[in-house]
């Protein structure tokens, strides 16, 4: 039985068709997941279905649920649908709930909404959906804030709201991005288990494919407002037919595969060259969206193709199908993508790829810290009543050794500490105790003066590009600006020059502001930075974190190729063991402050020693493996606090 | 309090104009005015003067006025009779203006109705209160003769004392509140596009429900951080509005020893000023606390 049935579904902001006549239908108990990156309209498409979207922005066509279009029916008969026949999810579980309310109210709520019950029977019932979601404390977190919850527990909050009326049809958008790595798999089991349990269907928007192949039957994928691919899950990772859909399984098998041995390390991914384009400039694109960034495209792609089934159950919207029996390997020289590695990757890349050092026997260490402390002291309760808060120790004794030409990775999640030692090896904050030398330098506690021949010498690319680059500034003069600080010698102009063609930006781009750039685009901004004044040592803190899937990958080639050709020592710190699996050679697992494991990265990966890191491990998604396949994830494990 | 005890001191203190003379007029002697400023104890230094002005409000003297020589403390009560339910009548009416008028606009900003809401807001902070004051005079006093259009006859009657405020509360309040509309205006807006206000539709409330259970607290933390700069606002005010509608509040009292160079009763006066203002901003604190479980935590 179909239970939702979208036809021509056109969303569009001031005239920009941002999602173009899109057809989606699920079935009872049909598990669908919905692909995309940033601006291919996934998101809006989940809120049009509950004709939630933000103000200014409209749709058309129509939106059958149960019989019934959700375009047509009145605001109030659809109030009285949301939430009792079919609930969302939403990304950001701490903006998603109020939070001036106690989370008890704020789940009895949407009971009440749907059906009378007294307060006591709603506390009651709210208290067994907490437990439903698998949180250990109902009673304690009845009564707490929102703020006062973990990511994780949020998330469990939102999905008890969201299951409190047994719908048929959940949707979830995102639910899991804002998560721990631990956390989004415990997350993604119970999302699967619930609705299982409760025969539900699923409508699962992810940017990540092995996300929702371990939880869908059957993927759309999004590309420019478009729906450009359609089939269950095992053609989808088996034959992808879109040249779109086969670089993203190339690049999410390429990155979230085995453990790769020493002699793939640092090799180019496969990527998809060029970047998505914004929903507003997908708009103004006629014919194929893709076509810009397609080894395959022909004239014939200026002409829109329109979504036609090629075996059963698989539909694809291109002029140029890839090949059916084609394995994934031949799938992706036939997507043109290894064809043009030379365009996404730039020439000469085999031979830059740097001989690791892999023992570091013989190297000097460059960048070291011993007995690494760092406590945060929360303010004293006020006079009276609650005792001083526990000090919270970020760093617990950590010792870290960085050999010269080493790619050093840092992993842990959030609370881990990763991010206050990449602060204190960058001498941006000092430890409580503990020793931090450069070159065999103490650097910790001196005074600024005396850091600037480090300064030169070791420099950082954070995580939000946007963030951290000065709005007001032009590209040129942000990469330069480093050069005048550190009061470097030479021609500036020409430096910044060599940088930008270093880290590929186009030549235009200089006398842009960051805000008219993409994603990708800031990140090389922010490395081409980093390297102006030829540092030895570059600190990355999650830089490739916030980035789309198969600009990811680019950037990653890119720091791969800037490692081997300036000989770079790097600091890689992520929460993402696939990322520093393939770009570095020796791993260290942060937990707690505590550095619980580190060693070279095939030792670690392919046999953990801590229980942490096999829990850890046990947890990232990866393609074609079910979330209930594996129970190893918690087992044993010391889970982060969820 | 203490630094704003001394600024008005010195500031005073160096103005232009001597007491004394201006007490005894452009007739009186030189000896007469050096009489008298010993007397009033203004010939000793400044810091001397001081330490005997605020000495005497710690133990509870507000001092006696150099004019009537009667104790301030007893004129000031009276003033504020009239001061404090006129300010607080006013806050009224700005709240039942500001309210309706921030949540209307900001929900309908997108139709006709709201840009039109808008723009009355507009005009409402751009006319003074001393204008609007006089119009209201005009039209309802004057004209339709349905309340008093200046003078107090004092709390004996009720009835009456709140027929004479009336007036210049609306006159007050309605400025005040366009401002504060347009904070709440902002703060609804911001509430609106949020997501937890998305969420509670997802749960199935209607846009109007779920504005009111979800958004109307969360609005309140912003506004009422304005609000409680207005109400300073707002005192400054009654002082222009007492001297339009004749009231026998603190302003008129302030204009009038400024006037006659009665230094100790301005003194008073702004430092109550001062007082009241540290008090509703302390108020204001411990009400954030209760609303808002966040800023709690934070301390």
């Amino acid at each position: 039985m179909t239970l939702l049935d979208v036809e021509d579904l056109v969303i569009s902001s001031a005239g920009a068709r941002l999602v173009d006549g899109i057809d989606l239908s699920v079935r009872a108990g049909e598990r669908v997941g919905l692909i995309g990156e940033s601006g291919s309209g996934k998101s809006l498409t989940a809120l049009g279905v509950m004709q939630l979207l933000p103000r200014g922005i409209s749709s058309t066509g129509s939106i059958r649920f149960e019989g019934r279009d959700l375009a047509r029916i009145s605001e109030r008969a659809r109030s009285s649908l949301r939430g009792r026949r079919v609930a969302m999810v939403f990304q950001e579980p701490m903006s998603a709930l109020n939070p001036l309310m106690r989370v008890g109210k704020q789940i009895a709520e949407s009971l009440t909404i749907h059906k009378t019950l007294s307060r006591a029977e709603a506390k009651e019932e709210a208290a067994r959906l907490l437990a439903r979601v698998e949180i250990h404390d109902p009673r304690a977190v009845l009564r707490a804030y929102p703020h006062e919850l973990s990511g994780g527990q949020r998330q469990r909050v939102v999905l008890a709201m969201a299951i409190a009326n047994h719908p048929v049809l959940l949707l979830a958008d995102e639910p899991t991005t804002a998560l721990d790595v631990t956390v989004q798999h415990r997350v993604l089991r119970l999302l699967d288990g619930l609705v299982r349990a409760e025969q539900m269907a699923l409508l699962l928007i992810s940017h990540d494919l092995a996300v929702v192949s371990g939880i869908c039957d059957r993927v759309m994928v999004m590309y420019g407002g478009r729906v450009v691919e359609r089939a269950t899950v095992g053609q989808i990772l088996a034959h992808p037919r879109h040249p779109y859909t086969a670089g993203l399984v190339a690049t999410s098998a390429s990155l979230g595969g085995a453990p790769s041995a020493a002699s793939r390390r640092r090799q180019p991914l496969p990527t998809i060259p060029g970047t998505a384009p914004s929903a507003a400039a997908a708009s103004r694109i006629t014919g194929c969206p893709f076509r810009a960034r397609c080894g395959w495209a022909s004239p014939r792609c200026l002409e829109e193709p329109r979504l036609e089934t090629i075996v059963d159950g698989h539909d694809v919207a291109c002029w140029h199908p890839l090949p059916a029996p084609a394995a994934p390997r031949r799938a992706r020289e036939a997507s043109g993508l290894a064809g043009r590695a030379d365009v996404a990757l730039g020439p000469g890349l085999a031979q830059a790829a740097p001989p690791v050092t892999s023992d570091g026997e013989g190297a000097a260490p460059i960048l070291e810290c011993r007995k690494l402390v760092k406590v945060y002291r929360p303010e004293l309760a006020r006079q009276g009543g609650d005792p001083p808060a526990a000090h919270i120790r970020a760093l617990d004794g950590v010792d870290l050794v960085v050999l010269e030409g080493d790619v050093l990775g840092i992993v842990g999640e959030s609370g881990s500490g990763k991010s206050t030692l990449a602060r204190i090896l960058l001498a941006l904050d000092r430890p409580t105790s503990g020793e931090v030398r450069f070159r065999a330098a103490r650097i910790d506690g001196s005074p600024e003066r005396a850091l600037r021949a480090m300064r030169r010498e070791v420099q950082v690319v954070f995580q939000d590009p946007l963030g951290s680059l000065d709005p007001r500034m032009r590209v040129r003069d942000i990469i330069a600006e480093p050069l005048h600080a550190l009061g470097v010698e030479g021609d500036h102009r020409q430096r910044v020059a060599e940088l930008r063609e270093a880290v590929r930006l186009p030549r235009d781009t200089g006398r842009r502001y960051p805000h008219q750039l993409s994603g990708g685009q800031r990140q090389r901004v922010a490395i081409a930075r980093a390297l102006a004044p030829r540092p030895k040592v570059l600190v990355a803190d999650e830089a490739v974190s916030a980035l789309d899937v198969s600009v990811r990958a680019q950037i990653l080639n890119l720091l791969g190729e800037l490692i081997g050709r300036f000989a770079l020592t790097v600091v890689f710190i992520s929460h993402d063991m696939a990322v520093v699996q393939h770009l570095c050679n020796r791993v260290v697992v942060l937990y707690r402050g505590k550095v619980v494991e580190e060693g070279l990265v095939e030792e670690v990966l392919t046999r953990p020693k801590s229980s942490y890191t096999q829990g850890l491990l046990a947890a990232i998604p990866r393609l074609g493996k079910h979330v209930g396949d594996d129970r190893s994830a918690t087992v044993g494990a010391a889970p982060s606090p969820d | 309090m203490a630094a704003a005890s001394v600024i008005v001191f010195v500031v005073l203190a160096i103005l232009p104009g001597k007491p004394a003379e201006v007490i005894l007029g452009t007739q009186a002697t030189p000896s007469a005015v050096r009489e008298l400023t010993d007397k009033l104890g203004l010939d000793k230094p400044i810091w001397r003067q001081y330490v005997d002005w605020v000495g005497g409000i710690v133990s509870g003297h507000l001092g006696t006025s150099y004019i009537s020589g009667q104790p301030i403390a007893g004129e000031l009560g009276s003033a504020l009779e009239v001061t404090g339910p006129l300010v607080g009548l006013g806050l009224l009416v700005g709240l039942v203006v500001a309210v309706p008028l921030g949540v209307f606009s900001a929900v309908k900003s997108r139709s006709a109705s709201g840009v039109v809401a808008s723009v009355l807001n507009q005009i409402g902070i751009a006319v003074p209160s001393f204008v609007l004051g006089i119009l209201l005079i005009v039209v309802v006093g004057v004209e339709l003769r349905l309340l008093p259009t200046g003078g107090f006859t004092g709390w004996s009657d009720p009835t009456e004392a709140m027929r004479s405020l009336l007036l210049p509360a609306v006159a007050l309040g309605v400025v005040e509140g366009a401002i504060v509309g347009r904070y709440v205006r902002t703060a609804v807006l911001d509430v609106l596009s949020s997501d937890y206000l998305r969420t509670a539709r997802a749960k199935g409330l209607t846009p109007g429900r779920a504005l009111v259970r979800h958004g109307l607290r969360n609005v309140a933390v912003p506004v009422l951080t304005v609000l409680g700069l207005e109400l300073a606002g707002l005192v400054v005010g009654a002082v222009i509005i007492e001297n339009v509608f004749t009231l026998p509040g603190m302003g008129t009292l302030l204009l009038q020893s400024v006037e006659n160079r009665d230094l100790i009763v301005v003194e008073d006066i702004v430092l109550l000023v001062a007082a009241v203002v540290l008090v509703v901003n302390f108020a204001v604190d411990i009400v954030y606390h209760s609303l808002d479980p966040r800023i709690a935590r934070e301390r």
